[in-house]
């Protein structure tokens, strides 16, 4: 009986390990294929990613034995170093008028431009707009721009232009001071009339401007004291000023956005961007100093080997163009290189300034240079 | 050689388990592992085949040496302070009768689940040179740029990391100990010190690593409120940025990554042993003393104080989204979120995609993993378990970083897709949504495993049947956890961002950074509206069944 018992247990046993046999390779085969199917999607997903990711550098839009260029389709993909809501602005016009899908990232020009070497293998934007041209002759130098002869460029005088066509100037612009003359009464300081100044001790902290590793306006501000004073004296006028300075903004338009606030009493920027703020109803003024100032032409270039270079000509096309320099100019107060764009109220004509002989290229051939020698200004 | 055959026998005995091993293995090796070799390999790569010249060229720049201490400097201070916040925090609301706990817990949460840079943004605003408060009410300018306005910004930013620690540690003391304390004659000051603080202290230990991390990590801050107080996450992005200097760049990450990865192996391996929460039985039935009136309301003013700040930073942004000119004029405008939409909208619409993406991911991610690591005894489970947690201890730039350096070349090229931004949020909320599976899985009893087994079930089943259904709560946890995360986060993604893939949590940065204060408020009214609102949703639908931060 006991044996009996026992076999009984066996035969269930050996019965439930069968079962679990089973059981375990159903599974087992369950799960092998779900990992093949996970594998697979996996597989797929990132093949799929690499492909369309390399899809930028094939040339696929150029297609030379064509007589007439297809309509340049988007999405066209802009580098921008203006206010973000102008380029807003300026890109849903653009698209408007095109029907072409227009999309941006905004950021100070040195940030674009170490941006467009960094991509240099494998561009990511189509056209770099705005910011001295100075970041966009520098690319032109390291061979990261598009050789493009825009028809609209004739009617725009040349000297705001790249003689090789490498980069087209839109806006012009010179440095002042953003003076926010409530902070100043309160503080019984005088308005600074020239560069020297604002060497005066009284203006220790109150003075804020931008950094030239980021920003356009302070490599234009920093290149132009070394070409008004020489290098060594330059140098010596820089550091003298890094005691007043409060602090440098990553963007070269905020310095005017702080004083405005009332934050600081004294920044540094393009009149243009001053100029905005006290149309925006801030109590500040825009003094241009007495010893001349630095210029700007502000560029628009195309990148090479960018992802839609027939979408990125159209709108170099008509980016030059006169309806879309107004409505810049406009929303800007930046002036236009086009003679035919009216200046909006507020906007101050170049001819009322005292510019200096301002040199963009020795700025864009020295700038690396310049930069080393600032960090070890700040570092003290 | 017997161990390697068991090895092998062990993998193929449970293929599920094997193939999910894999899976994860796989995952982090090429998504975690390879970056963070990147950004080392990139650094000792000289002209000329391996170099430290880059290292000794570091040395030499003074500038990027004085960041370094810099950070370390801001990293002592603030988590100092932050830890001591919170653990009052924690303490009183866990441990104080006293009125409007819960209004002090949510207000925690909302400081966890904002964007980090929050409260830089809003101390400008408020406590600035021209702020509402320094300024506009008490008249007198304060200087809130520099080392000390970051100080405090990074307390209020970081304290609630130490509360949700704190919380947890304060509220598995058990109470019979106080009251044996008592019995014996001490006073409540006595039993703070001799009971309540030294069974804590483990606790504020590892509630202090987690801040160190996240202080030498955060980006957002030091960018707005440092003035010219430069910190290595500020410095490496301006190498890249400004300079483009990649190498530059890789070798501030390293030098910043040893002493976080100190503290991470001494917050894993040392001081988590020595809490005292294991050594609890069944939890009592003994209500928490009163404490004495002085100690009740002091804290209770300590509470209120630090609360009245944070919700100050919140009606600020919400004032700065609608009103004129910050600082001028403060007549209503939808100026400010009209200006926004035309970047803002395709960027919130990308971070839910992302957010929703790498949520489920996490989610699914971390239940696997915790379930493999702490129920299934396959050899070098312990290497999976520290990987998954360490991405919590990289700060969130040095892994941006890493990203553009390893998918930039083939084999796997990446950049500039939404994958590259999906795939890091992945890796980088992994260690939350590992963190929720664990818990999920300690409160599920093994024994319903064993008894599924034992029925005959292979792994898979069980998964299937048993531990899926049962850990639901948790997948849910880990989802919100990682989506809020990926929804706010700033530091990685903002060296991922093209024009196609845009994010907000940049564009506010850079916003706040350009001084558009009005446009960044609006932005981050409108982000934080998205966060909360989920929050809510998933209160009301899932109700109390998916405990979210735990209070």
């Amino acid at each position: 009986m006991e044996s009996l018992i026992s076999v009984g247990d066996a035969i269930h046993r050996s019965e439930d390990t069968n079962v679990k046999i089973l059981r375990e390779a159903k599974a087992v085969a369950k799960t092998t294929s779900i990992l093949i199917v996970v594998a697979i999607v996996v597989v797929a997903a990132l093949g799929g990613a690499a492909y369309y990711s390399s899809i930028p550098t094939a040339p696929t839009v150029t297609t030379p034995t064509v007589t007439k260029p297809p309509k340049p389709t988007g999405p066209l993909m802009v580098y921008s170093a203006l206010h973000e809501f102008e380029i807003g602005r300026i890109c849903s016009a653009f698209a408007e008028e095109t029907g072409i899908e227009t999309k941006f990232l905004r950021a100070s020009a040195g940030e674009l431009s170490a941006r467009v070497e960094a991509e240099s293998k494998k561009p990511i934007g189509d056209v770099v707009l705005g910011g001295p041209c100075l970041n966009h002759e520098n690319m032109k130098t390291k061979g990261l721009l598009l050789q493009y002869k825009s028809p609209t460029a004739t009617e725009i005088d040349a000297k705001f232009h790249d003689k090789d066509n490498y980069w087209y100037g839109f806006y012009l612009g010179a440095i002042g001071f953003c003076v926010n003359t409530g902070r100043l009464t309160t503080l019984k300081f005088a308005e600074p009339k020239s560069w020297k100044d604002l060497l005066n001790q009284t203006y220790k902290g109150e003075i804020v401007s931008s950094n030239p590793a980021t920003s356009g306006t302070a490599q234009t501000i920093f290149a132009t004291m070394l070409q008004l004073y020489g290098w060594d004296a330059g140098w010596e006028y820089l550091k003298a000023l890094h005691k007043n300075v409060h602090h440098y903004e990553r963007a070269g338009a905020a310095p005017a956005q702080r004083v405005g606030a009332g934050e600081f009493a004294i920044g540094l920027a393009f009149g243009h961007d001053i100029q905005k703020i006290i149309v925006g109803g801030y109590p500040v003024k825009l003094i241009f100093p007495e010893e001349g100032t630095g210029s700007e032409i502000g560029g628009l270039a195309i990148i090479k080997d960018g992802p839609n270079p027939a979408a990125a000509k159209a709108f170099v096309d008509w980016m030059l163009g006169k309806k879309a320099g107004q409505l810049h100019t406009d929303i800007s107060l930046r002036v236009s290189t086009r003679k035919d764009v009216a200046l909006p109220l507020g906007a101050v004509p170049l001819e009322k300034i005292k510019l200096m002989n301002y040199d963009y290229k020795w700025a864009a051939d020295n700038m690396s240079r310049i930069l080393k020698e600032w960090e070890k200004v700040v570092a003290g | 050689m017997s161990v390697v055959i068991k090895t092998v026998r062990a993998y193929l005995k449970d293929p599920t388990t094997t193939g999910l091993y894999l899976i994860l293995f796989l995952f982090m090796l090429v998504f975690f592992l390879w970056p963070l070799l990147a950004m080392v390999l990139a650094s000792a790569e000289g002209p000329s085949g391996p170099s430290l010249s880059y290292y000794t060229d570091f040395l030499a720049r003074k500038l990027l040496v004085n960041s370094f201490w810099n950070s370390l400097m801001m990293a002592t201070i603030s988590t100092a302070s932050a830890t001591a916040v919170g653990f009052l925090f924690a303490y009183a609301t866990t441990r104080v009768d006293m009125p409007g706990k819960r209004f002090f817990r949510g207000v925690v949460i909302l400081q966890l689940i904002s964007l980090p840079f929050t409260v830089g943004l809003s101390f400008v605003m408020l406590f600035g040179r021209r702020g509402l408060i320094t300024y506009g009410l008490l008249g007198r300018p304060f200087e809130i740029y520099g080392w000390h306005g970051l100080w405090v910004v990074q307390t209020l930013t970081f304290f609630p990391l130490a509360y949700l620690v704190m919380v947890g540690v304060l509220k598995s003391i058990d109470p019979a100990l106080e009251y044996a304390a008592r019995n014996l004659g001490a006073g409540s000051a006595h039993v703070f010190r001799d009971v309540v603080l030294p069974l804590s202290i483990p606790g504020v230990a590892s509630a202090a690593l987690l801040v160190a991390m996240n202080v030498l990590g955060d980006f957002g801050n030091p960018a707005l409120i440092a003035g010219d107080f430069s910190v290595i996450a500020t410095e490496a992005y301006m190498q890249i940025v400004g300079w483009g200097d990649f190498r530059m760049a890789a070798v501030l990450c390293n030098i910043l990554f040893l002493p976080v990865f100190v503290l991470f192996f001494a917050q894993k391996y040392w001081v988590s042993r020595k809490l005292y929460v294991t050594v609890t039985g069944a939890p009592t039935q003994l209500e928490i003393k009163k404490s004495g009136k002085l100690v009740k309301w002091t804290l209770f003013g300590f509470c209120s104080a630090i609360s009245l700040v944070i919700v100050l930073i919140y009606a600020s942004i919400g004032l700065g989204a609608f009103a004129k000119t910050w600082g001028v004029d403060y007549s209503f405008t939808p100026q400010h979120l009209q200006d926004v939409t035309f970047q803002g909208i395709p960027a919130v619409r990308n971070a839910l995609i992302f957010s929703l993406c790498s949520g489920f991911a996490c989610a699914i991610l971390g239940v696997l993993d915790a379930y493999i690591v702490f129920r299934k005894r396959m050899p070098g489970r312990q290497i999976l378990d520290f990987i998954s947690t360490l991405p919590a201890a990289v700060p969130g730039f040095l892994l941006g970083i890493g990203y553009i350096l390893s998918f930039n070349t083939p084999p796997l090229v990446l950049t500039a897709t939404a994958y590259i931004i999906i795939l890091n949020n992945i890796v980088r909320d992994l260690p939350t949504g590992y963190q929720a599976g664990i818990a999920g899985i300690q409160q599920v009893d093994v024994s319903i495993e064993e008894a599924s087994t034992n029925l005959g079930a292979g792994t898979f089943q069980t998964l299937r049947n048993i531990v899926v259904p049962l850990l639901k709560s948790a997948f849910g946890a880990g989802f919100i956890y990682a989506f809020i995360k990926c929804m706010t986060t700033v530091s990685a993604v903002i060296f991922l961002i093209t024009p196609e893939w845009n994010l907000p949590s940049p564009i506010i940065l850079g916003l706040a950074g350009h001084g558009y204060w009005g446009q960044a408020a609006a932005l981050s009214a409108i982000l934080l509206t998205i966060v909360v609102g989920t929050l809510v949703i998933c209160r009301l639908v899932a109700g109390r069944r998916i405990q979210l931060f735990e209070v």
